[in-house]
């Protein structure tokens, strides 16, 4: 192929030029949903997978919102939250999407979940109203674990620094509360709330959706 | 003592600076000790490392296997996985946050180590400041000194130098003001003595004469018959009797007016007191002296003084003579003068208290002039105190009226020390 040539299939596949770029996700119109398919081969990008197997709860966090010149701004999305359970070697996922169905699976190989993923349809945005061509920027993030086990390694960290070794009360939810008045107070809260959940990958796309019509 | 020189600046100005260094290292060391157990120690406990999550890892494993080996212990098997687990998970997530943990934990490093700097920086702004606040007094106090002003108070009670410097300008003020006292006193005298001296050369020509021509003319009644002769003899008793009252008063006189320069020597005061107490101690049949131990134990020469032993004998007399005339007579009751010895650096002091009436209001400012009396006309010329005075002056030591009240009388008798301790200016 040429340079031209390349350089256009690319163009293509970031401007979401749809069933010519197969590695890509796709947004399609069903029913009263606009549906995420064709969801992304990141599972076997290696820090990716290295994560889901960690055992801590790896959520695949999906963001659309509708772009171009269209006067209705639309934005919506969906989540798959993924846990591998160590013991009984299972892979734990929690999909919710934008119609509020959440649904609970369960594989027991990466085999089954990873053919899972490629199948998925995600609705992420309610239908427009009036048919036509539509733009939506779809944004995708790999958040590492979840809320409820940052918030248990914050405790946990705290409750080391305090040299507590057991408890449940945390020293940072402690503190919080009761507004920090000692130095090792304040030296808990500065280090334990540097724990974010900062996302381990991420990516976009530009694509292009029909409305009322073949797409 | 009354008052202290100034010494030993050097070693509080080193010392100052010693504990200013110290503070801060000391304070360095706290902030680093805390850092390191509030931050580093927990950090480090914690043993992030790829290893130690290898470790766990394996650990993982392993219960999984023992379980499965053997199944009648799984319930505890897979409670230890748990733990592991949940341990192994929170590494994990710091794993993670490796880099904004590691940034906090500079940041609080550097908010510690600019929290110290802040703290000496400004502890340093406070003292320059109050530094040249103090600075600024001296100035003010060195110009009310070189515009003549006696009584100059600094008010700067600091131990550095600056605190010495404030110390010795109060001293010197001091020492001025003294001088000008001194200065006056003597002029005073002086305008006194030459008055005394012209009164009593003035008087004794007149008195001589009249002595001559009072002893012809009882030569000349000795001739006539009786009664004349008995007349003119009682008359001239009484003429003798007056002209040799004016005979003392003229002689008095001269002795103020030819009061002579001390010839002083190297004397314990302590032996020279003592010596007049014993000597002096029926010389007032309504006084009692008592001698005072000095109220510190007093190395020896603590009380050396150069002085002219008759002379303060002839000055402690006057102010004897004073409170036993001062006391209303007839009563029987015997009073009390202590002599007690003291110092100060620069002076030995001889207080001299009486347990009299006490000086009258009116009468103190003008203690120390000549012809000030409380007593009746003849009874005394009001010398005594003037003279000792002169004294005391003479020896470059000072009489001060120190208390006076209807309990009693205090002279104070200051003579200058032969040595007197260096100060920084002297």
């Amino acid at each position: 192929m040429r340079p031209a040539g390349l350089v256009f299939v690319c163009f293509a596949m970031v401007s979401g030029a749809g069933p010519l770029c197969a590695a890509g996700p796709v947004l399609q119109s069903e029913a009263n949903w606009v549906v995420l398919a064709g969801l992304p081969s990141l599972l076997d990008k290696a820090e990716v997978r290295k994560q889901l197997d960690s055992g801590l709860t790896a959520t695949l966090a999906f963001e659309v919102r509708t772009t171009g010149a269209s006067p209705q701004k639309l934005r919506g999305g969906a989540r798959v939250d993924v846990r591998y359970e160590l013991w009984d070697e299972v892979y734990l996922v929690t999909r919710l999407d934008a119609s509020g169905k959440r649904e609970r699976l369960r594989f027991d190989s990466f085999a089954q979940f990873g053919h899972w993923w490629r199948e998925a349809r995600l609705p992420v945005l309610p239908l427009p109203r009036g048919a036509g061509p539509w733009q939506a920027e779809v944004r995708l993030r790999v958040i590492p674990f979840s809320q409820a086990e940052q918030r248990e390694t914050q405790r946990w960290l705290s409750d080391s620094m305090a040299g507590t070794t057991g408890g449940s009360a945390g020293a940072v939810s402690q503190a919080l509360d009761d507004q920090p008045v000692s130095f090792s107070q304040v030296l808990q809260l500065l280090v334990a709330t540097s724990i974010g959940r900062p996302a381990l990958y991420e990516q976009e796309w530009n694509l292009a959706f029909q409305v009322g019509g073949k797409k | 003592m009354e008052s202290r020189l100034p010494g030993g600046g050097q070693e509080v100005s080193w010392r100052s600076a010693a504990l200013t260094i110290g503070g801060l290292l000391l304070a360095a060391a706290a902030a680093l000790w805390l850092f390191e157990r509030q931050i580093s120690a927990a950090w480090f406990r914690l043993g992030i490392q790829p290893e130690v999550l290898n470790t766990l890892e394996g650990s993982l494993e392993d219960q999984k296997r023992l379980a499965r080996l053997d199944p009648a212990r799984r319930a505890e098997y897979r409670r230890r996985f748990e733990e592991t687990r949940g341990l192994l998970q929170h590494l994990q997530i710091l794993e993670h946050n490796r880099q904004e943990i590691l940034q906090r934990y500079e940041m609080v490093l550097l908010t510690l180590v600019g929290g110290v700097l802040a703290v000496a920086g400004t502890a340093h702004l406070v003292r320059q400041g109050r530094r040249e606040r103090r600075i600024g007094r001296l100035r003010d106090a060195l110009a009310q000194l070189s515009s003549g002003r006696d009584d100059v108070v600094v008010g700067d009670s600091g131990r550095d130098v600056l605190g010495r410097i404030a110390a010795m300008i109060e001293e010197t003020s001091r020492i001025i003001a003294r001088d000008r006292r001194r200065l006056a006193a003597l002029q005073n005298l002086s305008g006194w003595q030459e008055t005394a001296r012209r009164h009593a050369h003035e008087m004794k020509t007149p008195l001589t004469a009249a002595r001559l021509e009072l002893a012809r003319l009882q030569q000349l009644a000795g001739g006539e018959a009786p009664p004349a002769s008995d007349e003119v003899r009682q008359v001239a008793g009484s003429v003798v009797e007056e002209l040799d009252r004016l005979g003392r008063f003229a002689q008095e006189l001269t002795g103020f007016a030819r009061l002579p320069r001390p010839r002083r020597d190297l004397h314990d005061l302590r032996k020279v007191v003592a010596d007049f107490a014993a000597t002096f101690a029926a010389a007032w049949p309504n006084l009692e002296l008592r001698l005072e131990e000095p109220p510190e134990a007093a190395d020896n020469g603590a009380f050396s003084v150069e002085v002219d032993r008759e002379m303060l004998r002839r000055a402690l007399v006057n102010l004897c003579d004073n409170s036993a005339l001062a006391r209303p007579a007839g009563d029987g009751a015997r009073g009390t003068v202590r002599l007690r010895l003291d110092g100060t650096p620069r002076d030995v002091v001889l207080d001299v208290a009486d347990d009299g009436p006490g000086i009258p209001e009116e009468v103190r400012p003008r203690v120390f002039e000549p012809y000030v009396t409380t007593r009746q006309p003849g009874e005394g010329m009001g010398l005594g105190l003037a003279i000792a005075k002169k004294i005391l002056l003479d020896h470059g030591g000072d009489l001060e009226l120190r208390q006076t009240s209807p309990a009693g009388t205090t002279f104070r008798l200051l003579l200058p020390r032969p040595h007197p301790p260096e100060s920084e200016f002297s």
